[in-house]
């Protein structure tokens, strides 16, 4: 034991000793070691920045909770659009009574939340909860008390809020006095009972709670309903559960549901007949869904990341030989003096180590710095909750990372230089270069794989440019330009629903007569974010079995098609004769028009639209307008309905968007629509204003950040490997420098000389590039399903993108050998 | 001691030939002896050494180092036997610029597993002995040349060699300073350490007790 101890102690010792002696080589060529440490700082930081990413939004579990490994997640199948849904109260409360794989079952659903400030109203993000909500979570409050079972019972006081700890620090600079205090929300008063834990910011990605408030607000009329589905669903396993036990019991649960209601939980569109399927999933904070879209995206930038960091490795392990060309007579005494190869191998690995590890330590602080910035380049949505933090999984990757890093471009140069020509090293103190690497040497090899290397990723970020850019200018059958949308809310400003309809028939009226405003209209929605559906059944049209029937549709006011300039193929325009007490009229698109009424004249068809379970209206076709995009700019075309204003249910009306057309720059008219709006009714707030062309900026933003990277990424590798080009043709000029000046001692021209260096760079290039081409049309079949429009061969970014390349690597190629034509021959003969 | 016979060594020249550098070499040295090899330039004087230094593997013949049949052995025996016999001195120096005078002592030991305190007071007896304590904490450029030489030869035998191998080493230093190394030199042979040194310089071979001259690759005379 003692002589184990011996023997660590004397291991400890000397790789104490390879290290204050890796720390003065480094010190003794700053210039040298500050590039490689750069170098390293890019290859880590550019994989620590991603990963930072992959760990907010896949691998961090929900924070502030309690053990959120047995935490689940419950979803009801929509009827057409996936397994992962959401649920309806009265299945979330049969699910938590008759289930007995949890320790509790909660539901939680977000709600927009108007926070009156003084004058004006703060939009806030709400959140309303069954009472056992954070008791299953395990959440402490910082003050006060959280929501329990109690405050959702009948009777109870439901105008009671919990706090989010962000929420309190803002709006009430953390002040201690704040349980008690009245927050109007919606127009109506709660009492703030507590503040959530700090550490606690809500279980989804997509929403960072300000507020939390009992679910039973939201009413009988939805609350009974078991066709609603709204709510999302958390539960804690008990434990002697799993996950496979709990979907298992579900599934029993919803056969039953089905039975006794099934008008509500049987059939979806695959399986008319089976009950509605139930998915139990571990708790994540981002949905199964959206998981999938966000992991192919996080495993390309790993990828993409990963061949920069290759790049950098392949470029230090080249810096590292013309090092260990230079230090080869040190090498060579060491192994005189009694030094085993293993042992210098040590003590090269430690100093690659030392630069990696510096590298390594800087990345992670860098890290700290551009995490804050991707969250700038995802779709906001309603808010990102998203924690870039350097917690202990990005201290173990960047660690991993680095001693990988380390050995990566360490070993081979290491390996390299401790074999050196011995005795030619120890009597010549001429630079010799190490033993070749097969016909163009180890260093040349290298530049050639990073210039393929990074040809293979501008031609990825160049194929994703082409992407956002066809998308970007991609034919959406309205015009976005001079279009302001502006997002309002009456349901808690005025006392009725006629009221709000009077709003709402007064303010394009009011809008148009601002300077500058050229039309107005009215629609629930935005476009391109979302839409309402609902089930749709047209006159002489059956239905294929299985085919979906429930379409997506808007409610518009008049002049909605003028409004957009969405061209009006047939027919007619709302016009203030279809309100509530005239004929119930519809406008369809041209793609619902071919496919339910083809051959046909779709003018005065009838449309049904349920109004309940067992009763549909009957609605006269008035117009058929041009298909446009609904959902995404790369859709393709679907049928649309469109129902007039004025006819359309009171929950569908009561928050309508406004889109103004201007004479120019939408922004310049924001200042008096407010005081329109505000003069209108003080009491209607604004929640959002935008253009359209930022909401369709905003639709491609997950290709847009994808761009971004791969184009930052690509230029980095592109900067390394013209640096490496750059490193290796300055060291062969100055390696040849008395070649040279015999060459031109003994008659050789500038021209010459140039073309004897540049002979051997373009070598490189042809050689690299060729690889590069070739490997582009293999890796990139993988992106594929990631492009829209455009080929992963598309000619344009190939042609282009070479093109650069080459030219940059000429000019890196052409620096050093341009000099080596000024090499003056007398005093390159003296040269050794 | 050391026992050579019938050394060849060749080099390729062009693709079908190739070239002698050492031709049947073939002596004795015993253990105390003072060797010089001596002879005009390309007369493998060097490469002789490198083979009994055993840097150079790559050769014809027998050597036989203190019983030890090194032709027959393989690279890491060859590498341990090398450890416990021989000292090397070069033309030039060749400190490590970035290590101290110290460190550069203590590089040859810490190569040899040595305890860090057993080394120490190697170390420390060395800088002694060669009167060197003042110049411990300097760096090679920080000393002339013949100080350079004589750390490097505290550095050749700081691991108790019994063979200390020179080539040329007074080639880079004025009279005086290759002086005080060759009295260094007959110091550490009187002490009982086997020397073998490549020289040009008659007076430095009159500091030794027998001189091998080679031409064109073949022993001249050894007297």
């Amino acid at each position: 034991m003692a002589l184990l101890c011996g023997a660590h102690r004397r291991k400890m010792h000397t790789l104490l000793l390879d290290l204050k002696y890796s720390i003065r080589t480094l010190a003794k060529q700053p210039l040298v070691s500050a590039v490689m440490i750069i170098l390293v700082v890019l290859g880590i930081g550019a994989n620590t920045s991603i990963f930072s990413f992959v760990n907010a939004t896949l691998l961090r579990p929900i924070q502030g909770v309690r053990d959120p490994a047995s935490l689940v997640s419950v979803y009801t199948s929509d009827y057409s659009s996936g397994l992962y849904g959401t649920s309806s109260y009265p299945d979330y409360l049969d699910f938590r009574d008759q289930g007995d794989s949890f320790v509790g079952l909660a539901a939680h659903s977000r709600q927009r939340l108007l926070a009156r400030v003084g004058d004006d109203f703060e939009p806030l993000s709400g959140h309303g909860v069954s009472g056992n909500f954070f008791t299953v979570l395990g959440i402490t409050p910082t003050l006060g008390r959280l929501l329990t079972t109690s405050d959702n019972l009948p009777g109870a006081n439901l105008q009671v809020a919990v706090i989010s700890h962000g929420y309190w620090q803002r709006r009430f600079g953390g002040t201690a006095d704040v349980v008690g205090t009245t927050l109007i929300l919606n127009n109506q008063p709660y009492t703030i009972v507590g503040v959530s834990s700090a550490d606690f910011s809500g279980v989804t990605v997509d929403s960072r709670p300000d507020v939390w408030i009992p679910i039973a607000n939201r009413g009988a009329e939805i609350l009974d309903r078991r066709s609603s589905r709204w709510l999302r669903i958390v539960g804690r396993l008990s434990p002697e559960a799993t996950v496979e036990r709990a979907g298992v019991q579900m599934i029993a649960i919803m056969a039953r549901l089905a039975e006794q209601y099934p008008g509500s939980n049987k059939g979806t569109l695959q399986a008319p007949d089976r009950p509605r399927p139930v998915t139990v999933t571990s708790a994540a904070r981002l949905g199964p869904q959206m998981r999938d879209q966000i992991e192919l995206v996080a495993w390309l930038l790993m990828a993409v990341a990963g061949m920069v960091l290759l790049i950098a490795c392949v470029n230090m392990a080249n810096l590292l030989l013309a090092r260990a060309s230079v230090r080869r007579q040190e090498i060579a005494v060491r192994l005189s003096l009694g030094a085993t190869r293993s042992r210098l191998v040590r003590q090269l690995v430690t100093e690659s180590m030392l630069i990696a590890f510096i590298g390594g330590g800087v990345a992670l602080l860098i890290t700290d710095w551009i995490g804050n910035l991707i969250p700038g380049l995802l779709p906001q949505g309603d808010g990102l909750n998203l924690n870039f933090v350097i917690d202990q999984r990005m201290m173990l990757f960047t660690l991993s990372l680095t001693v990988i890093t380390g050995l990566l471009f360490g070993i081979i140069p290491s390996f390299q230089a401790s074999n050196p020509d011995l005795i030619a090293s120890l009597k010549s103190s001429v630079e010799i270069p190490l033993r070749r690497f097969g016909r163009i040497g180890l260093k040349n090899t290298l530049v050639v794989l990073q210039i393929g290397l990074s040809l293979m990723l501008l031609i990825g970020a160049g194929l994703f440019l082409r992407n956002v850019q066809l998308a970007a200018g991609a034919e959406v059958g309205f015009n976005p330009e001079n279009l302001l949308v502006v997002s309002t809310d009456v349901s808690n400003a005025v006392d009725s629903p006629e009221k709000g309809i009077m709003f709402y028939d007064q303010l394009p009226e009011r809008l148009n007569a601002i300077d500058g405003v050229q039309s107005v209209t009215l629609s629930a929605t935005t476009p391109l974010v979302r839409w309402a559906r609902t089930t749709f059944l047209f006159e002489g049209y059956t239905p294929l079995e299985n085919e979906d029937m429930e379409l997506p549709y808007n409610v518009t006011g008049t002049n909605h098609f003028s409004t957009l300039q969405i061209p009006i193929i047939q027919g007619r325009d709302f016009t203030q004769r279809d309100g509530r007490e005239g004929a119930r009229v519809i406008i369809i698109n041209q793609v619902a028009a071919m496919r339910y009424f083809p051959g046909q004249d779709p003018l005065g068809k009838r449309v049904y639209l349920p109004e309940s379970a067992d009763e549909s209206i009957e609605h006269e076709v008035i117009g058929v307008v041009g298909t446009a995009k609904y959902w995404n700019v790369r859709e393709d075309p679907q049928p649309f309905l469109y129902q007039p204003f004025a006819q359309a249910a009171a929950s569908r009306t009561s928050r309508m968007r406004v889109l103004i057309r201007t004479a120019g720059d939408p922004v310049d008219a924001i200042p008096a629509v407010r005081t329109v709006i505000k003069n209108t009714n003080r009491n209607v707030p604004i929640l959002d204003v935008t253009t359209l062309n930022e909401v369709i900026g905003e639709s491609l933003a997950l290709d847009r950040m994808i761009m971004v990277i791969s184009s930052i990424f690509g230029i980095v590798a592109l900067v390394l490997a013209m640096v490496g080009l750059y490193g290796v043709m300055s060291y062969a000029v100055s390696r040849r420098t008395r070649e040279i000046g015999i060459r031109m001692a003994v008659g050789a021209r500038q021209s010459d000389v140039l073309g004897l260096i540049l002979r051997n760079g373009m070598f490189m290039i042809v050689i690299g590039v060729s690889t590069g081409l070739v490997a582009s049309v293999g890796v990139t079949r993988f992106i594929a399903s990631m492009l829209h429009g455009v080929t992963t061969t598309d000619p344009l970014t190939y042609v282009t993108v070479t093109a650069v390349l080459i030219i940059v690597a000429v000019v890196a190629c052409y620096l050093p050998a341009h000099r080596a034509t000024k090499v003056d021959p007398l005093r390159a003969l003296r040269y050794e | 001691m050391i026992g050579i016979q019938d050394v060849e060594k060749t080099v390729p020249q062009g693709r079908f030939s190739k070239m002698f550098l050492l031709r049947r070499i073939t002596f004795d040295i015993k253990a105390g002896e003072f060797v010089s090899i001596m002879g005009p330039s390309g007369a493998g004087k060097s490469t002789l050494l490198h083979i009994l230094g055993m840097y150079d593997t790559d050769w014809n013949g027998a050597y036989t180092l203190d019983g030890n049949e090194i032709h027959r052995m393989k690279q890491k025996q060859r590498a341990e036997i090398q450890k416990q016999y021989i000292g090397f001195v070069f033309q030039s120096y060749h400190l490590l610029d970035h290590l101290t005078v110290y460190e550069n002592l203590d590089l040859p030991l810490s190569y040899r597993d040595m305890k860090k305190g057993d080394r120490e007071s190697v170390v420390g007896d060395t800088l002694d002995r060669f009167q060197i304590v003042g110049k411990k904490d300097l760096y090679p450029n920080q000393l002339s040349g013949g100080q350079q030489q004589l750390v490097a030869v505290a550095r050749a035998v700081i691991a108790h060699p019994k063979i200390l191998l020179a080539d040329e080493p007074t080639g880079n230093l004025h009279s005086d300073q290759g002086k005080e190394i060759m009295e260094l030199f007959k110091r550490l042979n009187d002490e009982g350490t086997t020397i073998i040194q490549v020289t040009h310089s008659q007076t430095n071979a009159e500091y030794g007790s027998r001189v091998i001259n080679l031409k064109d690759g073949w022993m001249d005379d050894d007297n």
